[in-house]
């Protein structure tokens, strides 16, 4: 069994108080509208943010009790290496991907986006990437723009 | 009546061209379910947009081809590069593999076509017969029922979903307080947008799945520089002599150890599969063999895993309540489409439920006659490496997602959850509590919600009838029995 790390528990606690202050927010809300309902909205989001919130300190509480007897270096909820710096640099393209659609639009953002992630992905050397990336472009533009007919991003600027 | 309405059915899941989307779906559902690292789940999501196009008989005709499809072609991937399409095929792996590299692929992938095949027939006769019975049933659930049936469908997702309960309640918390975001449907306030508009639509449901299952499953391909090969012969088609009878024997055995269990929520393929096996190797005279290429070995968990998942449909159409991701998924097609799941789809879209149960037999056979002859074109594909597969899943991923509402938001939403459903991989956090707990949480606010604008604030109401009780006991039952489990793995030492 993996065992929680403190940063798992934090995101988790984190994302509970988030979403219990915008339970207490929209509670003031409720309440200035005068909703008299017994469970209303809020309150909703409120009880499922106090779970998460106990339920991420439960193993808070439980890594504090074991903290001497525990070998941080030997922890794999630790010291695991979680992505690789090939799925780090996808996540990354991931992110150039939505925002270069969003200036140029879907098929020039493909065309400067693709080659890369052929590359990342294991093509090499980079002229095989840039071909095997052009070649998914156009297909996709083909497929999805000219035969499916199926909208696709313009982008920001307006251009192809 | 029930036969004339099945028949009248029959003959409208016949016709030519719901024959062809029904052809289309399977074709499409094996091709993408035969690729490397993409089940069932990701296969429907990634298809899902094509159906949203068609009306809504023909859109889930096609859906439910895509869904066996793609669950014979994870069968496919198991068999030849040993990477199970679905976690219900990790076990077809073990012997499945073995007879692959032994020249056997031929054989392994037949008989997990026909145990595919057998129970997922037996499972749609069934449902025939007893998912119009427990539609009745239902209409005697209300809010409070409704509310306790949702509990006991996140509580079996919890308990049985992975290696902690802890991790499988903040998961469907964390599903259901992502499925609050947006617009509140009673009051209309906006809830958990901090101001921002884009969230007050709330996350498309395409995308989120899209996401979770394709986009998450191409990073960890390309994280961990996946490669695909398979090398052996196909040999023969079909076992012969005593491999015949074992494998005969195996179905039938795998089929009714996966018909029990398929109607409960989160009492997954995987489960049945893994139970089917063992209870192969204990009861063979020759247990030596598994592991090495026995045919039980593979004939066995495939009827299983079919059987159980064809029998979440009864759960599902009656009470709308998804026993499984790829069914919950189908619900989200279903409630696209207009059609709300429950006893009241039998009185107003009768028709088109027959129709869906007519389809399943013709997609059972169509899958058998289209794959078997097919299996070396599926030997092809799966070759497909993920430097390849990667990069055009990704782009399908951004256009399905882009298409949902012509939103980038959407895709955004899509890229995130990606790396979201990869980072819960990584930490075997268990994703179909995600899932359900998005899907479930709205309707379970609601009945919650409702019950006590009935009772006037009384929350007493919940345990008033007396199915409401029995729904409780269950939920109590489940959580004790899953909680002492756990309490036990901590206490007892660890074996050597």
């Amino acid at each position: 069994m993996m065992r929680f790390s403190i940063y798992e528990s934090g995101v988790v606690i984190g994302i509970g108080l988030i979403g219990l202050v915008g339970s207490i927010q929209m509670q003031n809300q409720v309440k200035a509208m005068g909703i008299t309902e017994a469970l209303g909205p809020a309150k909703w989001t409120g009880a499922i943010s106090l779970i998460l919130i106990v339920c991420g300190m439960i193993p808070v509480i439980g890594n504090w009790h074991r903290r001497k007897s525990l070998d941080r270096s030997r922890d794999p909820a630790t010291t695991a290496r979680l992505i690789s710096n090939q799925g780090m640099m996808l996540v990354v393209l991931l992110g150039v991907w939505l925002a270069l659609v969003s200036i140029l639009g879907y098929n020039l953002g493909n065309l400067c986006v693709l080659p890369m992630i052929f590359y990342v992905a294991g093509f090499r050397p980079w002229l095989k990437s840039i071909g095997a990336g052009l070649v998914m472009a156009v297909l996709f533009y083909l497929v999805f723009v000219m035969a499916a007919k199926m909208p696709v991003p313009r982008g920001g600027l307006g251009l192809l | 009546m029930m036969w004339d309405r099945f028949l009248s059915a029959f003959q409208f899941a016949l016709e030519p061209m719901n024959l062809i989307y029904c052809a289309i779906g399977c074709i499409l559902g094996t091709a993408v379910g035969v690729l490397p690292g993409l089940g069932p789940s990701a296969a429907c999501a990634m298809l899902l947009p094509l159906t949203l196009a068609l009306p809504a008989a023909p859109a889930m005709i096609m859906l439910a081809g895509i869904y066996y499809g793609a669950q014979y072609g994870g069968s496919t991937t198991s068999i030849l590069v040993n990477v199970p399409g679905e976690a219900s095929t990790v076990v077809t792996c073990l012997d499945g593999f073995q007879m692959a590299r032994q020249g056997r692929a031929g054989e392994a992938l037949a008989v997990a076509a026909v145990g595919s095949f057998v129970a997922g027939t037996v499972g749609v006769m069934i449902t025939m017969f007893a998912a119009p019975s427990l539609a009745n049933v239902a209409f005697l659930f209300g809010p409070p029922e409704y509310t306790w049936l949702m509990i006991l469908g996140l509580t079996g997702v919890a308990s049985f979903s992975g290696d902690s309960l802890l991790k499988g309640i903040i998961c469907i918390g964390l599903g259901a307080l992502i499925a609050a975001i947006g617009l509140d449907p009673v009051s209309g306030l906006q809830r958990l947008t901090f101001g921002s508009t884009s969230l007050i639509g709330g996350f498309d449901v395409i995308s989120l799945f899209m996401g979770l299952f394709g986009v998450s499953e191409m990073i960890d391909s390309i994280d961990e520089e996946r490669g695909a090969t398979f090398t052996g012969k196909l040999g023969h088609w079909w076992p012969r002599g005593k491999e015949l009878y074992r494998a005969l024997a195996a179905m039938v055995r795998g089929t009714i150890v996966g018909l029990l269990p398929g109607i409960l929520p989160g009492f997954s393929a995987t489960l049945s599969s893994f139970w089917s096996y063992d209870l192969e190797k204990r009861i063979s005279k020759t247990p030596e063999r598994f592991g090495k290429g026995a045919i039980e070995g593979v004939a066995a968990p495939e009827s299983a895993n079919n059987a159980t998942t064809q029998i979440g449909f009864i759960p599902l159409i009656c009470f709308g309540i998804p026993t499984t991701g790829t069914w919950a998924i189908i619900l989200a097609a279903l409630i696209m489409h207009g059609l709300q799941p429950g006893p009241l789809l039998f009185e107003r879209h009768a028709h088109l439920v027959w129709a869906i149960i007519g389809s399943m037999y013709i997609g059972n056979v169509m899958l058998l006659i289209l794959n078997l002859p097919l299996v070396g074109l599926w030997a092809k594909l799966s070759l497909l490496p993920y430097k390849i597969l990667g990069p055009l899943v990704l782009g399908l991923c951004f256009i399905g997602a882009y298409s949902a509402r012509n939103s980038m938001f959407d895709v955004g939403t899509c890229m995130l959850f990606g790396v979201l459903g990869f980072v819960m991989k990584k930490r075997r956090w268990p994703m179909v509590g995600l899932v359900l707990g998005f899907l479930l949480g709205d309707p379970l606010e609601q009945s919650f919600r409702q019950s006590l604008e009935i009772s006037g604030g009384d929350p007493w109401i919940l345990i008033q009838s007396g199915i409401a009780k029995g729904l409780a006991i269950m939920v109590l039952g489940l959580l004790s029995i899953t909680i002492y489990a756990a309490i036990r793995r901590k206490w007892l030492p660890l074996a050597d």
